[in-house]
């Protein structure tokens, strides 16, 4: 079997794992299934615990490795039949098999032949990318993990096309208090609701407008996602919430946004902070990008700088200043129905990267 | 146990019941209650059934006595403690305490004490006055219920203050549809939440800021109850609904008002309307109504006509010849947290109303 076919069948086994949180025995099978494929490689394989969220880690020393391939086992759900990949003509279709399941093929394939040639890496396979995260990457770099650089198929839609920033996110929760009173003598009460509009608009001026928003839409955005007041027509509602969602542009940082945000909202209304993520950027001109500029325009490609304005896991290694390669085999539909990767593109994802290899293991 | 306690426990009896609109069990638990209450007495009690809910007329035979004794057994919800009732010194608290078992249960007690005599009296007990009186009043009053004078106490807030007129009321529902898109881009998508803001900003404006009421608020007023969009945080919200009313005095034509608000809304905003009442107007000069008046004065008090802001079952009166008396005993905080209501008030209110009767309706 030439390893381009390799790489098609490792993707749909894994396709064929349901690893959508909670179901944990899938989990448990696509662990067994990649440390199966290492069986004999001689590898130390380490468990991260926490909160029923296990991660693996292949390395041939048992050390931190120079560098570090990252994949998260799981998906969002998707109905049964698109976890049965299917080949049609370029693509093959499944759940993951953009995001990132052709990706985590790649990886395990070059972990092993590079370790055999001594290289120093690991490979690293976390399970809640897609719920934020907070028990797989952020825990084993509190643990200690550290790399110099970090492969990660998880972002950038094509091999030539790298992301360097991401945008932080939070997520808070505003609540106005007023007073109840009958709806016929409203002014007997005081407007809950009226209040959280107030508000809402003196948080959302904190933002730059999005009709003057430059054209990569670099700035910091908000939005109200879910709002709620009062529990009956006829009466003035005590209580208004809103739940919202605010992306963090560098250079603002999720620190500044909030003491605004703090600093525009009245006495009555109460501030819960649920989701706090940093995000990150990485330097044009670090060496590593560098390196993988050079390697990709041996080929003919010419290396595009992008910025997404979701999140990854990268943020997590950007915080501790470990740079990330995120570019991925072509693909589309991620999250979606029919998603899809380009076959050929899963095999120049997996020559640029082994020859990047090359360079820096 | 003497009437009065009578009164106090049967009104804590019928505040156990949560008897809200979506509670249908518990209205019907409610109506039952009352019923067996005049169990083994020579009154015909009769239950008139719609959409389920049960309408509890009793009386001695007649569909048309000279006074008919009204009150509502349904309430508004509330937190739970509100549904067990309390007392302290001279309140008793708990949801209904005002509005309006008590006066619910001061008309039963009065309504089994007429049993034996010959006065002209009957009562009946709705299941729907907080949501418009569809299937309660209008249809006792559909079905050939009638009076010369109907007691409503529910309204005026005490005893002296008796309602003179009431505002119209207009249930209005705003509806807003944006674009959807993911938090991360919410370039991409366009908030519901944000246009329904705004149009109710806009609706606002047609409306006296409270501050600039005059004394006695008689105005428009525009209230949102309830308001709902999006469905989770990190999404730009495409549909989103604002629930509440609007109560206009008497001289505004309904259509004309909600012509206005039409014409205001933005784009992406479309309204729902229904005209649940158009207001009341009662006729103060009338013998009945003074002969009630000077009961009252005879206490000490100072009777002072007021017109309100909420809508009652009075204003489905309007299109009848029943005079509607609208007082109540002293109470406060009705659907807020907190109601209560005067136990000694509640003891006069009892007497005058005995009184009346005896004098109206020979």
């Amino acid at each position: 079997m030439d390893v381009h076919e390799e790489l098609l069948q490792i993707t749909e086994e894994l396709i064929r794992f349901k690893t959508i949180k909670g179901n944990e025995a899938e989990f448990a099978a696509c662990r067994a299934f990649v440390k199966g494929f290492f069986e004999d490689a001689g590898l130390h394989v380490r468990e991260y615990e926490k909160d029923g969220n296990i991660s693996l880690l292949f390395t041939k020393s048992g050390e931190n490795p120079k560098v570090l391939f990252y994949g998260h086992m799981d998906v969002v759900t998707a109905e049964d039949e698109a976890f049965h990949p299917k080949r049609i003509g370029d693509k093959l279709y499944g759940r993951g098999a953009m995001d990132m399941k052709s990706g985590v093929a790649c990886m395990m394939v070059l972990m092993k032949h590079f370790v055999q040639k001594g290289a120093d890496v690991g490979l690293l396979l976390v399970a809640d990318e897609e719920v934020g995260g907070p028990n797989g990457s952020p825990y084993v770099l509190e643990q200690g993990l550290r790399a110099d650089v970090v492969i990660m198929p998880d972002g950038g839609d094509r091999v030539d096309r790298i992301i360097l920033k991401e945008k932080g996110v939070m997520r808070l929760h505003l609540t106005a208090h007023g007073t109840s009173a009958h709806s016929s003598r409203p002014w007997l009460g005081d407007n809950a609701f009226k209040k959280l509009l107030r508000t809402l608009e003196a948080v959302e001026a904190l933002f730059v407008p999005l009709d003057e928003h430059p054209e990569d839409r670099w700035k910091s955005t908000f939005v109200a996602g879910k709002v709620s007041a009062g529990r009956v027509i006829n009466a003035v509602p005590s209580e208004a919430i809103a739940e919202c969602d605010i992306r963090v542009a560098d250079p603002d940082t999720p620190e500044e946004i909030l003491e605004n945000v703090e600093a525009a909202i009245p006495e009555d209304v109460t501030l819960d902070v649920l989701i706090t993520a940093a995000g990150g950027v990485i330097p044009e001109d670090n060496e590593y990008i560098q390196l993988y500029s050079e390697v990709l325009s041996n080929t003919g490609k010419i290396l595009t700088y992008a910025q997404t304005h979701g999140s990854s896991d990268a943020r997590y290694f950007m915080a501790y200043g470990i740079p990330s390669i995120q570019t991925q085999p072509e693909g589309g539909n991620l999250h979606g129905k029919g998603e899809w990767v380009s076959m050929p593109a899963i095999k120049e994802y997996y020559d640029v990267i082994g020859e990047y290899l090359e360079k820096v293991a | 146990m003497n009437t009065h306690e009578e009164v106090l426990k049967i009104t804590e009896d019928l505040i156990r019941f949560r008897s809200t609109a979506n509670h249908l069990d518990q209205l019907n638990a409610c109506a039952d209650y009352i019923t067996s209450y005049f169990e083994g007495t020579d009154l015909v009690v009769t239950q008139l059934e719609r959409n389920g809910k049960k309408t509890i007329i009793v009386t001695k035979g007649t569909k048309t006595p000279t006074i008919f004794l009204y009150g509502h057994y349904d309430v508004v919800d509330g937190d739970d403690e509100q549904f067990e009732p309390t007392c302290e010194s001279d309140w008793l608290y708990g949801r209904g305490s005002m509005d309006m078992k008590s006066s619910v249960a001061i008309f039963m007690v009065i309504m089994k004490q007429m049993a034996e005599n010959d006065f002209s009296v009957g009562a009946m007990f709705t299941p729907d006055e907080e949501i418009g009186g569809k299937d309660g009043l209008q249809y006792a009053l559909d079905e050939g219920y009638s009076s010369r004078i109907m007691i409503l106490p529910d309204g005026g807030d005490q005893i002296d203050k008796i309602v003179a007129g009431e505002k119209g009321l207009i249930r209005l529902k705003l509806f807003a549809k944006g674009k959807a898109a993911h938090g991360s881009r919410t370039w991409l998508g366009t908030s519901a939440i944000t246009l329904l803001n705004n149009a109710i900003e806009k609706l606002q404006s047609l409306f006296t800021p409270v501050a600039g009421h005059p004394d006695g608020h008689w105005v428009h007023t525009y209230n949102v109850g309830r308001l709902d969009g999006g469905t989770t945080w990190n999404q730009v919200p495409d549909t989103a609904m604002a629930d509440g009313d609007i109560r206009f005095t008497e001289e505004t034509k309904a259509n004309q008002l909600l012509s206005q608000i039409e014409d205001v809304l933005p784009e992406g905003v479309t309204m729902s309307s229904e005209v649940l009442s158009h207001g009341v107007d009662v006729d103060i000069e009338h013998q009945d109504m003074k002969a009630f008046v000077s009961l009252v004065e005879a206490r000490g008090k100072t009777v002072e006509f007021v017109r309100t802001h909420g809508r009652s079952d009075a204003s489905l009166l309007a299109h009848t010849d029943i005079l509607p008396i609208v007082c109540q005993p002293l109470g406060e905080h009705l659907h807020a947290r907190g109601e209560r209501v005067s136990i000694s008030a509640m003891k006069e209110f009892f007497e005058v109303v005995e009184t009346y009767i005896a004098e109206v309706a020979q």
